[in-house]
Parts: structure tokens; C-alpha cells; sequence
């Protein structure tokens, strides 16, 4: 009668684990009993999983023993269901039912889920929860706590060993990392390392941004040096391996979890191999048409992790290589830099028009935009020939363009002119396939723009809703002429496209999926020897049950902590010390005595 | 009603009334720490819990070998039909423990907590009701 019920429920909601439940035979040691109170209780193997006397006061009692956790937490990790009656208590809580925290459980045993869906109204509990049966962790939000339903632990000792440690880094990660970013020293990926670098920041990560832009100018002037090659790429070899040392030399002083890299970052293959050796995870974005520049074949595989912008044939090769763990992760926008702006009267004389371009003057833009000439068309960036048709509306003679001002123009801008660099084509490459990022960019300022169709655009935009793709330069004339007669239009679909890249396309979304990734094919922390520890290890290394992991768990907000942190705390509480607290004080004693001399 | 003693009787009975008058504080005790680690042994498998109950089981046993000895001096009274019902709820304790030693065994701590808190307890409610009854005939 319940199971029926029950699991149309779990149909819509979770096919297919209802699928695996109908599918589930019943375990041999599984013995359903009826508890005093007449409630229905089980029993696997040996172990009772429920009180055989009042199984609902058992689950209230459990809820209320660790009430003060779910109070602080923003999700409920539990692990093991049984026949759910504390999960039920969970879930009628007044927190649980007015906010969205999330409730996750984990319970390997489906013989033991079918049979909890056959003796009670699950349904409200089904529709709260989400149950999860395999290895997998799925998306938990930063504060989440772990609840363990006691004698589920004892019955699954082997599953809970696979997960625990996998939650423990995902909370390490959650509660901040110390990640290193490593930039290039100019390029395109330099913007990209600095977006990265903050939006790591503001996601509660401690951040060490290598930014090697300073070392611009001596880059360039090898060049100045000398005028052969083979000197050249002599000195920029020893010019590479002194940046990398740079790195390995900070990267020893900060001791990072993370060192994620950007393409064009400076970092030669014996430092990479030095991170490798030291089991220091190191992850590299390629934010390039891979096409283009092949030097990711040399480095691709001294990462631990690798990012792109291109799927399909990409990873054909990837795969070819014999990488395993590289995702795909598209540019974005950061809106802290990226958006909407008053314009004055001044800055829209200065700026506007009505037809913008910004960016390099590539071979398929010299070519195409020859077919703009009629439009109050300007033009801003380098690389463009003052000398040609295009020249009249270069603006500052193709002087390079800073951001700020670059978020000045596609404000400014009534149509933003979006056509991605080719070297090969005369125009639109019609294979084109990554998003740049200036796509991000205009529709995070709210700024409205034509952009030439890309094959992975329709996963990051309802192209013709949030975005207008011209096909050729007719299309292009024909949607200018229309997009400058409807203003209105024109505004609606930047506002969606606005709305569309604050809510899933900002450099935060692409670090907290890079993150994800890195978790789920199993990124642990370097244990670096150092004075400062994660709370929330040494909490779990201590065992949350134990007087020292209750006591230390009172640090929990702080991310990392040190023996002079607790006995600070200890310092200035009131009453009498707890043992714990004597132990941190003679601790404190003996550093004092046997900490090194200063010379 | 008193029970009526003499001689070598007089001092037996105030040794096993100094007895029954500590064992009654300690049943309690034993009774509420019992109870809290069932509780906990529900939500919680620390070191600390197991510790607890590894002493209040000791300290059971102990007060159990106490209530056998006390029964032995009162089957030595000449009115021990009057004193005989006042100790008998002790009797069931056995079987309690003959219970939990499996439950311990398989570290099935959910029966093992429902055998403390729903058998154990009241049972030892009860006794140490029958131990103040007892000492106050005595």
C-alpha cells in the first residue's frame, strides 16, 4: 500500500533510483519486527537499526542530540536511512520545513530502502531529501554538517570509509582553500588569471596570485638583446626557468593546496615535475583554440588537472594521450568588473556609436568589417592598419584599450559587434566552437551585441532570447539595420542575456565547477608540515565524538588555526580549565621553552 | 512492620542495613548513568561512551554480587518470608544481562540501549524501592 505510493514519488523524482529499488532483491538478513509501540523496526544481520521499544522516540531523541549542529548548518549530510524515522524527524523540523536546506542522505543498502518504502508514508520525506546510493557526492553547499545514523555506520563500515573521506575534503574545500594562481606575463589569459584569482577570493578561498605580468617589460627586452634566434630563445628559456624557480620559491613559503594555472603561465616541465613529486595538485585552465596553439600537448599531461574551452575533437585527443582528468569549462564574465554603467553625455560622445567593435585586429575582422563602412562604425584596439578603408574609424590610432574603459564602450555601444578571431577564414569561421570571452563580458554590462554563431553557444545562451548570432556579413547588416530601429528589443534581450550569465556564467561559477571536478576524481590537500592546520581536519582526525573534537569543533568557523589561537581563547574565557584546556596550556609552555633561537 | 531479631542477629542486621543504605545511593546513580549512556550509545560510539558503560556495567555487577550476598545474610534470618519479596525483583536482573551480553557481543548497541533503557531501569527503579522498603522493616 505505502510502497505503491511511495515510490511514484520517487519516480518523479528520481527515476532512477526507483528503478534500482524496484529492481532490488530483498536481502537475506533482513528481518522486519514489530517494536512495542507497535511500530515497524529492522534488523540486518545482527544489527537492530531501529529501537525495538519506540523507534519514533529513538529518532527524536536523535534530532534533538544533534540539534545544535543542523541549527548552524545550511545542509544535512546523513548517513544511512534505514527505515528513515530519524530522517522523518529530520525533516519535520520547523527549520527543515520553512528553509531550503538541503538534507542528502547516503544509504548504500536499496534491499533496505525498498523495504522502509514498503512499511511507511514516505512521501514527504522522499520529496525533502535526496538519497544517494553509489560513491558519487553530489553538489553540497559550504557549512554543510555530516550526521551519522549510528548502527547504518556499523552496517555499512565499508561504504562509510569510501565516502567520509571524500566529504572531508569536500567541506576542506568548501570551508577555503589556499590556492596559488598562477598568470602569464601579458596575453589574453592575464585579465582571465586576475578574474580568477578574485572570484577564488570571494568565494571564502585564501589566494596567492602569482601575477607575472611584472616581469613584462624584461620579457620583452630579450628581444632587444640580441637579434638572433638562437640567443633569444636561450635567454627566454632561462627567462622561463627563473620564473618557474620564482613560483617553486613562493610556492614553498605559502605552501598552497592548490596551484592552478592559466594559460601561458611561465612554468617549465621540471617545476611541474617538482609539484608532482611533492603531491602538490596543480591544475591548468587553456583558455585557447587548441587549434591554434599546440603547446598543450607538452604540458597537458604534467597536470593533475586539466580545463579547456573545446570538447568533441579535443578531447578525442586528450584521450588519445592517455589523460584522464580534463573537463570542459567555458570563459565567463566577472560582473565585480563587467557591468552596467551611467553613461555620461561626455563618455557616450567619447564612446558610443552605433555600431562598436573591441579587441585585436585579427585577419577574418580586417577583412569582414569592410562591409561596416556605411555604419557609425568605431573600431578600438591594436593590430588594426591605420592605413586602410577600416582606418577613419579606428579610434586612437589602435592604442591599446584598458578594461575600464573597455566596459565604458560596450555600455556605450547601441549595437556591440562580437566576431571571434580567425586566422584562416576571411570572415566567420564556420567551425567555430568555444565562446570567447568578450561574449560574457557585453552581456554581463547589460550591453546589447551581435555575435557570429559558435557551435557551443546554445549551451550557454537561448540564442535568438538571451542572444542574436548573425551567420554572415548580409545576416549581420540586416540584424544592425533591425537591432538600431528597435531599442526596446534591443534592451530585453541584453537584460536576459545579463540575467542569463549572473546567474550561471561568472568566473565564480567556473571556479566552484573546476573545484567540483577536482573533488570528484579525488583532489586531497597537500599535507604540508606547517604550524597552521585545517579545523575541521583536526576535528575529524580527533573524531567528533571525543572531548577533543568537541572542543575543538567550537573553532569551526575558522578555516585554519593555530596552537596560539586556542590558547588566546583560552586566555581570555572565564572559569576553571577544562583538562583539554591544561593540555593546550602546557603545550603552549613547552613551544615557549623549546621554540627555535632568533639569530 | 519490624522485623523482630536478637543477639548475633542485631549485628547482622545493622552490617546489612549499613549495606542496603549505600547500595540504595548507588542504584540510583548507577540507574541514571546507565540510562544516559544507553541514550547516547543511540547517537554516538566514542571512547568515552564505551567507558561509561564498561563502568556502569561494572558497577552493576558489583551491586549485583552485593544484592546475592545480602540475600544470603537474610536467608539466615528467622523472618526471612517477611524480607524474602523486597529482594525478589532483583532477580530478573540475570536474565537482563543475559540478554545484553549478546546484543554487547554483536555490537548491536540499538538492543543493547533498549535493554538498558526499557528493561534495565525500571528494573533497578524498582529495586532500589524494595532495598529503602527492605531497610525500613529491617
Amino acid at each position: 500500500m505505502f510502497f505503491e505510493k511511495n515510490i511514484e514519488v520517487l519516480k518523479t523524482l528520481n527515476p532512477e533510483l526507483a528503478e534500482a529499488i524496484l529492481r532490488a532483491p530483498r536481502g537475506d538478513d533482513l528481518q522486519i519486527l514489530t517494536a512495542r509501540n507497535g511500530m515497524p523496526s529492522i534488523k540486518a544481520g545482527n544489527i537492530t537499526l531501529h529501537s525495538l521499544y519506540d523507534p519514533k522516540e529513538e529518532a527524536e531523541g536523535w534530532v534533538g542530540y544533534h540539534r545544535e549542529e543542523i541549527e548552524k548548518a545550511s545542509a544535512v549530510i546523513v548517513l544511512g536511512f534505514g527505515l528513515g524515522y530519524h530522517v522523518m524527524e529530520l525533516c519535520n523540523l520547523e527549520l527543515c520545513r520553512i528553509s531550503d536546506m538541503d538534507v542528502i542522505v547516503f544509504e548504500p543498502r536499496l534491499d533496505i530502502l525498498r523495504t522502509a518504502l514498503e512499511l511507511a508514508d514516505l512521501r514527504y520525506v522522499l520529496s525533502r531529501v535526496k538519497i544517494v546510493t553509489g560513491d558519487e557526492c553530489p553538489p553540497i553547499s559550504k557549512g554543510f554538517t555530516i550526521l551519522e545514523h549510528k548502527p547504518s555506520a556499523t552496517l555499512n563500515l565499508a561504504y562509510l570509509e569510501r565516502i567520509r573521506p571524500k566529504l572531508k575534503v569536500i567541506k576542506a574545500v568548501k570551508n577555503g582553500l589556499k590556492i596559488m594562481v598562477v598568470g602569464p606575463i601579458f596575453g589574453g589569459s592575464l585579465p582571465i588569471a586576475g578574474y580568477c584569482a578574485n572570484a577564488l577570493r570571494n568565494m571564502g578561498h585564501d589566494v596567492d596570485f602569482m601575477d607575472n605580468s611584472r616581469y613584462r617589460d624584461t620579457y620583452f627586452s630579450i628581444k632587444t638583446i640580441s637579434g638572433e634566434k638562437a640567443h633569444q630563445d636561450q635567454l627566454q628559456a632561462l627567462f622561463t626557468s627563473f620564473v618557474s624557480e620564482a613560483v617553486m620559491a613562493h610556492c614553498a613559503e605559502t605552501k598552497p593546496d592548490l596551484i592552478f594555472v592559466l594559460a601561458q603561465a611561465p612554468l617549465g616541465e621540471s617545476c611541474l615535475l617538482r609539484f608532482r613529486a611533492n603531491n602538490i595538485p596543480t591544475a591548468f585552465w587553456f583558455v585557447e583554440d587548441f587549434g591554434l596553439m599546440d603547446y598543450w600537448q607538452g604540458v597537458a599531461p604534467l597536470y593533475d588537472y586539466f580545463f579547456t574551452i573545446q570538447r568533441d575533437k579535443f578531447f578525442d585527443k586528450l584521450k588519445e594521450m592517455g589523460l584522464k582528468n580534463f573537463s570542459y569549462l567555458p570563459l565567463a564574465a566577472f560582473p565585480d568588473v563587467h557591468k552596467r554603467l551611467d553613461i555620461t553625455e561626455e563618455e557616450l560622445t567619447t564612446y558610443g556609436s552605433d555600431v562598436s567593435f573591441v579587441g585585436a585586429g585579427y585577419y577574418n575582422r580586417k577583412n569582414f568589417f569592410k562591409g561596416l563602412l556605411d555604419y557609425d562604425l568605431k573600431i578600438w584596439g591594436t593590430e588594426w592598419e591605420m592605413y586602410s578603408p577600416l582606418g577613419k574609424h579606428i579610434q586612437r590610432s589602435g592604442e591599446r584599450i584598458d578594461t575600464e574603459e573597455t566596459v565604458k564602450i560596450f555600455n556605450a555601444a547601441k549595437v556591440n559587434i562580437n566576431l571571434h578571431s580567425a586566422t584562416y577564414y576571411e570572415g566567420i569561421n564556420p567551425y567555430g566552437d568555444f565562446v570567447n570571452p568578450r561574449t560574457f563580458e557585453i552581456a554581463a554590462c547589460g550591453a546589447f551585441q551581435l555575435v557570429d554563431y559558435r557551435s557551443e553557444l546554445p549551451e550557454l545562451f537561448k540564442v535568438g532570447e538571451e542572444i542574436i548570432c548573425f551567420h554572415d556579413l548580409n545576416d549581420l547588416r540586416k540584424k544592425i539595420n533591425y537591432y538600431l530601429s528597435n531599442p526596446g528589443e534591443r534592451e530585453e534581450i541584453a537584460q536576459k542575456a545579463r540575467e542569463r550569465v549572473l546567474r550561471d556564467h561568472t568566473y565564480e561559477h567556473r571556479m566552484e565547477d573546476m573545484l567540483t571536478f577536482i573533488v570528484e576524481r579525488g583532489y586531497e590537500p597537500p599535507r604540508w608540515k606547517t604550524e597552521r592546520e585545517d579545523v575541521e581536519m583536526l576535528i575529524d582526525e580527533a573524531g567528533r565524538d571525543t572531548e577533543l573534537g568537541r572542543y575543538m569543533s567550537r573553532f569551526s568557523g575558522k578555516t585554519r588555526i593555530t596552537v596560539s589561537d586556542i590558547t588566546e581563547e583560552i586566555i581570555g574565557g572565564k572559569g576553571e580549565l577544562s583538562d583539554i584546556e591544561r593540555i593546550f596550556m602546557l603545550i603552549k609552555e613547552f613551544k615557549g621553552q623549546f621554540a627555535p633561537m632568533k639569530t | 512492620m519490624r522485623i523482630a531479631c536478637e543477639g548475633k542477629e542485631i549485628e547482622l542486621v545493622n552490617a546489612m542495613k549499613n549495606g542496603i543504605t549505600e547500595a540504595i545511593g548507588i542504584t540510583k546513580e548507577i540507574g541514571d548513568r546507565l540510562l544516559d549512556c544507553s541514550c547516547l550509545l543511540r547517537v554516538e560510539h566514542s571512547e568515552e561512551v564505551f567507558n561509561a558503560l564498561l563502568g556502569g556495567i561494572n558497577n552493576l555487577s558489583d551491586l549485583v554480587d552485593f544484592i546475592k550476598e545480602l540475600k544470603r545474610g537474610m536467608e539466615t534470618l528467622k523472618d526471612y518470608s517477611q524480607v524474602e519479596p523486597f529482594l525478589s525483583s532483583w532477580d530478573g536482573s540475570l536474565k537482563i544481562f543475559e540478554d545484553m551480553l549478546p546484543a554487547f557481543e554483536s555490537k548491536d548497541w540499538i538492543t543493547l540501549s533498549d535493554l538498558i533503557q526499557y528493561e534495565l531501569h525500571p528494573f533497578l527503579v524498582e529495586g532500589e524501592k524494595g532495598l529503602s522498603e527492605l531497610n525500613e522493616i529491617l
